[in-house]
């Protein structure tokens, strides 16, 4: 693979909180369409590596790509906007505004943030509740929906920015079991509809199941990254055998 | 059915008040009987001086009036002034967060009278902007002069009620593009202002209190008509007008009270 | 500096003024913070007691005192207490003089005060401790006098302080209207001072800025006593 075709380069990013290091060098690269699902003991820098890739948070050291944006280079939030445009983020919490409507929530920041024409914007995001197969409860506040129907929500308000990669943060984590199933089989159909993504997961059979490449990540390295397939069945490392066996 | 009158806990608190009212209402029959009945009425003849600062009643010059008319306009420039205040003490920038607070605890540590005494002669008569006069009167200075305590106390409000949306709802809003004037604006702001309103009406009740102060601006107030105009009156009648106005400010400020900490037991049991 | 003339700081009878009146202020203050907090534990027990006519007699007098200006309260105790018959004559004059003086009408007003808002202070203090806690006191075999003073006031009494401090840097701050009623404490000397000296704003801004820093000190001590007397894993936003 030719790094320059990458949509999302990651080359040896280090982060620390304090003394504590929490991303050791991870470098990670990820094509147009592909989606890739990152796991691993909880602690060991997962939702971290997401929140450098869209600026969230700062990185000490290391280089960030994303489409033609240099992360490690912008130093604002100002000149991190046209960034978010192209990365769109769901939380585990889905962080939906709890004073706006289901159907508001999608619309706001297209039309706030990237002054899209009202009209055009509301087709879209009745388009994609549907998608989500919520074209009922527009008009409902998000605290009276489900936890899976939020987080269903939530992906809408991230496609609604029409981003070229999505992040999921454990997004399933604060769910029901129930309505896990839900939510993934929403991730599931954008993700055969060819969208780029980046999953922290702690599902590792949908991990299987959805991902291209799977990366298992310890004390803040890249153990192994490998297709799903050999990553499950033929791990290669100590500590991968090790986690899998304790999750498996 | 047996008919018993089981009242609750509340309810006989409720009857104890309302005896302790019947008991001042009776004090006051007493009195009013023993003489107090033309002190009653020097204050019933001047009421109209003590509410509106005229003799008749009209037009409203001064009186407890006056102190309402202070109290709007003040809490009006405060909640401007506080919102800023508040807002900036949480800004990113040292420069901004660093004088915004030194100013709040300032303002928070001096005393409203002080400081309304010290506006009283630090604001000049006039100030003349493009050779346009624009004059500060002794009410302008008031309103300042209470704004500014009240401004800062307002700020610690805004504050809290900033602090207390989650986390979360600062990063999906910063994930979508949002700047942060327009996170305020359209995510945190209208989420923080239900949980600020309790606050900003116990301190309205607080400022209405406080007006009582501007008395030393030489405005016109309730106070001033108490110890000028109504000076001449005898000791004994004077009682009686004391009495009055503090029921005024009890009549005006207790409903809000009571009301601002419902709405904060309203606010309080949603945990959006 | 400014244009702000300060050389009559160097008169030592303003000097003796000025240390005069931050004696008074403080002398005033903290005779009133120590009985408001009296009263106010002795309402917030009043009102743990659960009696109806207590409960509703201590409601009374906290929302009065809440409800109307403080200055107001001040003039009503030193002008009319007196006309009310609280007279007594001096034995020196024989002239008829009122019974309390000012700064005693000050000190009495002002406690009163502090006290209806140190009650409010005090019962939210008890209302948040944990019922299990009670319960313990009881089945220990506690009175409930005991179980007030040696259980609920010492951990109320931490869950408070926040609202305390408050209350005590409000009623310091409230000791200035004092000076309307002739105590004579800092705010009182300010107009003794620029009534001889006319220099309003000098004296003005820095009797500001001397309440400022006194304020200050009082707060940062009951910050630090707050954090001195923090329980591990208690209080806190809980």
């Amino acid at each position: 693979m030719k790094r320059s075709e990458a949509l999302i380069e990651i080359d040896n990013i280090h982060k620390s909180f304090g003394d504590f290091e929490v991303l050791k060098g991870i470098s990670l690269s990820v094509n147009e369409g592909e989606a890739v699902c990152i796991i691993g003991p909880s602690g060991s820098g997962k939702s971290t590596v997401l929140r450098c890739i869209n600026g969230l948070l700062p990185i000490d050291e290391g280089f960030i790509r994303v489409g033609n944006h240099r992360v490690h280079e912008l130093r604002s939030e100002k000149e991190m906007r046209p960034l978010r445009h192209q990365v769109s983020m769901v939380f585990q919490q889905y962080n939906l505004f709890p004073h706006k409507t289901a159907l508001e929530n999608i619309m706001m920041a297209p039309i706030q943030v990237l002054g899209h024409e009202r009209a055009e914007v509301e087709d879209r995001a009745r388009k994609l509740l549907e998608k989500v197969r919520l074209g009922n409860k527009a008009d409902s506040y998000p605290g009276m929906l489900s936890g899976g129907q939020q987080q269903r929500v939530a992906i809408a308000r991230a496609l609604a920015m029409q981003p070229e990669v999505i992040l999921f943060d454990e997004v399933t984590a604060a769910l029901d079991p129930e309505t896990v199933k839900e939510v993934l089989l929403t991730i599931r159909e954008l993700v055969d509809d060819g969208l780029t993504c980046i999953l922290v997961t702690h599902e590792m059979k949908f991990a299987r199941e959805v991902a291209d490449r799977v990366c298992f990540t310890d004390r803040g390295l890249i153990v192994e990254n490998a297709p799903p397939a050999d990553l499950f069945d033929n791990p290669q490392d100590p500590r991968t055998r090790e986690f899998l066996g304790q999750v498996l | 059915m047996n008919m018993t009158f089981e009242l609750s806990y509340e309810g006989k608190k409720r009857l104890v008040i309302g005896g302790v009212l019947a008991a001042i209402a009776a004090w006051i029959a007493v009195d009013a009987m023993a003489g107090g009945a033309e002190h009653w009425a020097r204050v019933f003849v001047r009421l109209p001086l003590l509410l509106t600062g005229q003799g008749d009643g009209w037009p409203i010059t001064g009186g407890f009036a006056l102190n309402i008319l202070l109290s709007i306009a003040s809490m009006a420039v405060a909640t401007v002034l506080g919102t800023l205040l508040g807002i900036s003490t949480l800004a990113q920038s040292p420069y901004l967060r660093l004088p915004a607070f030194f100013i709040m605890n300032f303002l928070r540590n001096s005393p409203w009278l002080v400081l309304l005494f010290a506006m009283l002669f630090i604001l000049p008569f006039q100030v003349e902007v493009f050779g346009l006069r624009i004059p500060f009167p002794p009410f302008v200075k008031a309103v300042i002069g209470l704004a500014l305590p009240t401004a800062a106390n307002l700020s610690e409000v805004v504050r809290g009620a900033v602090q207390s949306i989650h986390s979360g709802q600062w990063e999906a809003a910063r994930a979508l593009g949002y700047t942060t004037p327009q996170i305020y604006r359209h995510v945190i702001l209208p989420q923080a202002l239900r949980r600020m309103i309790p606050g900003w009406m116990n301190l309205y009740a607080l400022l209405t209190i406080a007006t009582a102060l501007a008395t030393v601006t030489g405005i016109q107030d309730v106070l001033t008509i108490l110890n000028t105009s109504l000076a001449m009156e005898s000791e004994r009648v004077l009682v009686y007008f004391y009495l009055t106005t503090l029921f005024l400010f009890f009549a005006y400020c207790y409903p809000i009270a009571i009301f601002a900490r419902r709405l904060e037991r309203a606010v309080k049991g949603d945990n959006i | 500096m400014f244009g702000l003339d300060y050389s009559w700081l160097a008169d030592p009878a303003y000097q003796n003024w000025l240390v005069t009146g931050v004696i008074n202020t403080l002398e005033l203050a903290a005779l009133s913070s120590s009985v408001a907090i009296l009263i106010g534990m002795l309402g917030a027990l009043g009102l743990s007691l659960r009696v109806f006519w207590l409960d509703a007699l201590i409601e009374f007098f906290v929302e009065v005192f809440r409800n109307t200006p403080p200055l107001l309260q001040m003039l009503f105790a030193y002008f009319t207490l007196s006309t009310l018959g609280l007279k007594t004559t001096d034995p020196v004059t024989g002239l008829e003089v009122p019974l309390l003086s000012a700064f005693a009408c000050a000190c009495i007003s002002l406690s009163l005060f502090g006290g209806a808002l140190a009650i409010e202070a005090f019962r939210s203090g008890l209302e948040t401790m944990p019922k299990a806690i009670t319960e313990a006191g009881r089945s220990l075999g506690y009175s409930r006098w005991a179980r007030f003073w040696r259980i609920e006031v010492p951990i109320a009494s931490r869950v408070c302080l926040p609202s305390l401090t408050n209350i005590l840097t409000n009623l310091f701050k409230t000791t200035s209207q004092a000076s309307v009623i002739t105590v004579p404490e800092l705010m009182y000397y300010a107009g003794q001072i620029y009534n001889d000296t006319f220099r309003t704003l000098e004296v003005m801004i820095l009797i500001l800025i001397i309440y400022v820093v006194l304020v200050s000190i009082l707060s940062y001590g009951m910050s630090r006593l707050e954090a001195y007397l923090t329980l591990p894993g208690y209080g806190k936003g809980q």
